[in-house]
């Protein structure tokens, strides 16, 4: 006969006395049982699709028997599904104190975490937990199995593609049932963990591809900057690819990631044979920029003409890249056929440390602290030998890395004895920061590596300022380090944190990318079916246009010409993104029309007229060719001049219009003298003018010009000469400089003032290097500066450091006092009046007003905008081209948005106001009354060559800044530029 | 961080985002103060708590990470986009001192930069003060003098 039964009531109190425990014992599997039947029922109502009330079974279950570690699985797994992130982390982690073995709590960990915002900042932590999860399943091969796939969901989520790849290929290679290698025991990996495993390793895969297919941010130009990229490529046409090369080192150096730039330079450095830095540089402007499709062909042809035959395979995936970028490209189609194989060129040896090794006592005091730490020893002791170790031997990266973990900081011996080694400072960052992240040595350190032009700093910098918000700056970060080197060993991470940082393109079409990757692998048809071809009217355009292009890449030109046709008729019915098909649309139509048969081109003629109106060099040649078919030689010659005009340099049609250019021009004798009579004139005129200028340029040449004479000629100086005016006072003149008034002083330790103005470089170079920046931007500009001694302004500075630099270093005896007034009284006054001779543009009714017509012109009928002058006397800083630059393209935006709305309003408005610190401020704005407003972030994404985005850097560049305000109605919002009002004249 | 009494060094709190004022300050009168660098408004209060005798504020914190940067209102925001980011950098020593006031610090400051308009130069000294603006033009003998100046006050004071 068993015990008595009591009611549960009764047990529940007798419990909590402490006074029945054998009837607890019972009492206990009752309520394990409940709970186990609680749990069931609870995922049955998830299964269902009721996660509110699976939460509330499970919670039930886990209440009645919280040390089962399956329920607090499963109630974390639920609360996950329903977006209560953190109790779920709460819970899954108590299921792992419970029972560290039990595997299945790792796999739904890792799928929480990897969906977590903040995982970026956590990455290191949670792959210490999942690998602790490993050692505790070791004796489990199924549990190793799930563990293992855990960490794989993991690192993908984090970008760590490679460690994940290759935890993944070591769980394939596992035969199910099969011996694990080097292990007699049989293996299990269970059938659903190995599918998952199958299909992540195919999403990986995809990752890469697609990662690796799109683009870094755009490096925009200024104005003097596309000069000088314009003057080298002139300068690479003409045969002289030296000198491109010296007048872009300074470019790139300054804008690494400045493709434009980088693509002259490659081809410069083909021109002169050094084939190896040509294909290096396009390796890196097809990191930054994979949809480079000139870059891809120039790769791919230099691999094909110029490699061995181990190059076969890298030369035909850089022609189909090219192909399936600009399948108009009949020379690279011709190229496939002739590629040959060759072997990739052996990497560099990785440069030996630059700082000693630690001495067998520091190591072996490092070991003993390690081996105190792992023995769960007093910190105090570890913390104690790290430094012992340290005191032996500052420059000892591990001992340090132990140090920081328990103090978050390291010695200052330690920091000066790396100071001179960029990879040592940027490994004790990088292994600091798992333990303790972001100290301020960590920051200083990679600062340091960073200016010391370690590339793999960048790549910690970056993270380390995702990690602290500083999005703009980890971006820069990024960019930088992707365009360091060719194939970097942090880009999958890279482009991962790109990922995170950067929204995604709201036009971007996952049917396309997929479709690209298909023609990437050589498969048209594959990529027809993804874009849902064939091509007809109820598609978007944007997907006709990409059907179009996978017809050209099959070398189908009529169907290809019919989509974009289709696409062209179809982007009236207002979609979104209309705009930017029909463009595309024209851009393809013309591209194919160029190499189409002649007879097709009569039919194209509208929309290839209308393509020519979009400034789409390949119109213009497709309508020679057909001019030329209904002999009209003067005609077609307009349209071949303005192709060969416009065209890229690497166009494969160039030399056939070029011939086709001579060839009329022979035929046309009448052409031909009235060609001759012109260029007679011409050369004369020019010799006139030659000889004039000759004499005259030979002695401004000899001077060189000042820079205040430079400015008045050339207004576009002003942004680079106004930051390096700022730069000079407050890095050169304020921060060094100003020691020297101490010299003399007693108590004044005279090296103290020494190392303040030639530590890390002497005060006078850094002055010839800002200098050597306003001249390059004058260089761009057309426009030589005398030479740094005999410039007025900037001369006086370099000249009195120079002297104050000899005095400290015991050259000389110059008096220290007088140069420290002279500098600051003197010269450091007149840099700043330089600041006073910048240009000065009214913003009055009647310029504003000009503007506005200017754009109504071009628009074709007026744009019924008002205007309104908050201040009869605004004036600013900004050359007037590029301020007319700044409202035509606002202007141009809101008409663009208000186009076919109903009672349409525009509005300009100037106003002049005063920020907080006093500063005046003149703001345009130009206000509409269609919906929708974009945001700063959003303008921020913008291409910086168009619209706003060229707004945006045109305001940057002249020293402003962006508004978006919202607006009373009728208007909506004004979009604008706030520039800071230009200074009182010297 | 010790407050100022008659016997230990004067406290001066360094306002900036590098280190640059801090090497220089230390490097020369490391011995008559103490500095102590703060890089925010977050640090700059609990700074003041410390009772210095005078803050010594940058005005150009471009390398601060946008996150941490005030506004108008001496408000951060962890989504400002680049010009945003950019023309609060510019004035953030200003910002970080008119939060300062707003939140009843009076201690002295003094402001680097190298303000060329009079009229703007006014302003920040009437709505800021007591602080007086640091052009490149002055050098550090003359940064010293005022320091020395205000300790010698607060000494007094003290007393």
């Amino acid at each position: 006969m068993g015990k008595p039964e009591l009611p549960l009531a009764a047990i529940a109190v007798l419990l909590i006395a402490g006074t029945v425990t054998p009837a607890a014992g019972q009492f206990r599997v009752d309520r394990a049982a409940q709970a186990r039947r609680d749990a069931d029922a609870g995922l049955a109502a998830l299964r269902d699709g009721d996660p509110d009330g699976a939460v509330t079974l499970l919670r039930q279950a886990h209440a009645a028997d919280p040390s089962n570690a399956p329920i607090a699985n499963d109630l974390g797994y639920a609360l996950g599904k329903r977006g209560e992130r953190r109790e779920a982390e709460r819970l899954l982690r108590r299921a792992m104190e419970l029972d560290p073995r039990w595997s299945h709590v790792y796999l739904n960990f890792a799928d929480l975490l990897a969906e977590d915002p903040a995982r970026w900042q956590r990455r290191d932590e949670i792959v210490a937990v999942l690998e602790r999860g490993l050692e505790a399943v070791a004796a489990d091969e199924a549990g190793q199995a799930r563990v293992t796939l855990a960490l794989v969901v993991f690192e993908r989520s984090v970008g760590r593609l490679a460690s994940a790849r290759r935890r993944l290929a070591e769980l394939l290679d596992r035969e199910p049932g099969g011996p694990r290698p080097g292990s007699p025991g049989p293996v299990e990996v269970p059938p659903a963990v190995r599918k998952r495993a199958v299909d992540l390793a195919t999403q990986i895969a995809g990752d890469e591809r697609t990662r690796a297919l799109q683009d870094w941010p755009v490096t925009s130009l200024g104005m003097a900057d596309q000069a000088t990229v314009k003057r080298a490529q002139q300068a690479v046409d003409g045969g002289e690819p030296e000198r491109a090369l010296a007048l872009l080192a300074a470019l790139v150096a300054r804008l690494p990631g400045a493709v434009e730039a980088r693509f002259v330079r490659a081809q410069a450095l083909e021109a002169l044979g050094r084939l190896d830095r040509a294909e290096q540089e396009l390796a890196i402007i097809l990191q930054l920029r994979p949809s480079h499709a000139a870059a891809w062909r120039r790769l791919g042809i230099l691999l094909a003409v110029h490699g061995g035959t181990l190059d076969a395979e890298r030369a035909d995936e850089a022609l189909r890249h090219a192909l399936a970028l600009e399948p108009s490209w009949q020379d690279v189609r011709e190229q496939r056929e002739k590629v040959a194989a060759k072997r990739p060129p052996a990497a560099a040896a990785p440069a030996a440390p630059a700082t000693p090794p630690p001495s067998a006592r520091a190591r072996k005091l490092l070991d003993e602290a390690h081996q105190a730490w792992a023995a769960g020893g007093a910190d105090e002791l570890v913390e104690r030998l790290a430094a012992q170790a340290l005191a032996e031997s500052p420059a000892y990266v591990d001992a340090a890395v132990t140090y920081h973990a328990f103090t978050g900081t390291v010695p200052e011996t330690t920091v000066r004895a790396l100071w001179a080694d960029a990879d040592a400072l940027t490994r004790l960052a990088a292994q600091a920061q798992v333990y303790r992240p972001g100290t301020a040595v960590v920051a200083r350190c990679l600062e340091r590596a960073v200016a010391l032009g370690s590339h793999d700093a960048r790549w910690w910098r970056a993270d380390l300022r995702a990690a602290t918000g500083d999005r703009g700056g980890a971006l820069t970060d990024l960019i930088e380090y992707v365009a360091g080197e060719p194939n970097p060993p942090h880009i999958d991470e890279a482009r991962a944190l790109r990922a995170m940082l950067m929204a995604r393109p709201e036009t971007a079409d996952p049917a396309a990318e997929q479709a690209l990757l298909a023609l990437l692998a050589d498969r048209p048809r594959e990529a027809e079916r993804l874009l849902g071809g064939p091509c007809r009217r109820e598609l978007p355009p944007a997907r006709l246009v990409e059907l179009g292009r996978v017809h050209e890449y099959a070398g189908a030109a009529a169907p290809a010409l019919d989509c974009y046709q289709l696409a062209l008729e179809t982007t009236g019915r207002g979609g979104a993104g209309d705009a930017a098909a029909g463009h595309a649309a024209l851009v393809r139509l013309a591209a194919a029309a160029a190499r189409a048969p002649v007879e097709r081109l009569g039919a194209l003629e509208g929309p290839l007229r209308q393509a020519r109106r979009a400034q789409v060099p390949a119109a213009a040649w497709a309508l020679a060719r057909l001019e030329m078919q209904r002999k009209r030689p003067e005609m077609a010659l307009v349209q071949i001049d303005a192709f060969l005009a416009t065209a890229p340099p690497d166009d494969p049609a160039r030399p056939l219009a070029l011939s086709a250019r001579a060839s009329l021009s022979e035929s046309d004798t009448a052409l031909q003298r009235r060609r001759a009579t012109r260029a007679l004139v011409a050369v004369a005129a020019l010799a006139a003018a030659t000889l004039a200028l000759l004499a005259w340029g030979t002695v401004r040449r000899l001077r060189g010009t000042s820079v205040s004479r430079a400015l008045a000629r050339r207004p576009a100086l002003f942004p680079e000469l106004s930051r390096a005016v700022a730069e000079l006072r407050h890095d050169v003149l304020k921060h060094r400089a100003s020691v020297l008034g101490m010299a003399d002083l007693p108590r004044t330790r005279r090296q103290d003032v020494a190392r303040a103005l030639l530590e890390p470089r002497p005060a006078s170079a850094v002055v010839a290097e800002i200098y050597e920046r306003v001249a390059q931007t004058a260089r761009g500009l057309g426009l030589t500066l005398r030479p740094l001694e005999r410039e007025p302004a900037f001369g006086p500075v370099a000249r009195d450091l120079q002297r104050a630099e000899a005095a400290l270093r015991g050259e000389s005896d110059a008096p220290l006092a007088e140069l420290d007034r002279a500098l600051r009284e003197e010269h450091g006054p007149r840099l700043a009046r330089l600041l006073t001779l910048g240009p000065r543009t009214a913003l009055d009714a009647a310029r504003v007003t000009g503007w506005i017509r200017a754009v109504e012109a071009e628009h074709g009928g007026p744009l019924g905008a008002g205007l309104i002058l908050r201040d009869m006397d605004a004036q600013v800083a900004v050359d007037e081209a590029a301020l007319f630059t700044v409202v035509a393209n606002l202007l141009r935006n809101a008409a663009a948005a208000v186009a076919g709305t109903s009672g349409a309003r525009l509005l300009v408005r100037i106003e002049r106001e005063a920020d907080v610190t006093g500063r005046q401020l003149v703001t345009v704005l130009v206000a509409d009354s269609a919906a929708g407003t974009p945001t700063l972030a959003e303008i921020e994404q913008r291409d910086g060559q168009r619209g706003l985005g060229l707004v945006r850097d045109l305001t940057r560049r002249w020293g402003g800044h962006l508004v978006v305000r919202a607006e009373a109605a009728p208007l909506v919002k004004a979009i604008g530029a706030c520039f800071p009002a230009a200074a009182a004249p010297a | 961080m010790s407050p100022a009494s008659g016997t230990a060094r004067p406290l001066v709190l360094v306002c900036e985002d590098g280190e640059e004022y801090l090497d220089r300050f230390c490097r020369f009168f490391g011995d008559e103060f103490e500095f102590v660098r703060v890089q925010d408004l977050a640090s700059a209060r609990t700074g003041c708590a410390g009772q210095p005798i005078a803050l010594l504020c940058d005005m150009d914190f471009r390398r601060l990470p946008s996150g941490r940067l005030v506004d108008e209102a001496g408000a951060t925001a962890t989504d400002r986009t680049g010009d945003d980011a950019r023309r609060l950098a510019e004035m953030q020593g200003a910002l970080i001192l008119r939060a300062l006031r707003a939140a009843g610090v009076t201690t002295p400051a003094l402001l680097f930069a190298d303000i060329d308009d009079p009229a703007r130069a006014r302003t920040l000294e009437h709505t800021l003060q007591p602080v007086a603006l640091v052009s490149s033009g002055e050098g550090l003998a003359a940064v010293a003098a005022r320091l020395r100046s205000w300790a010698a006050a607060a000494r007094r004071t003290e007393m």
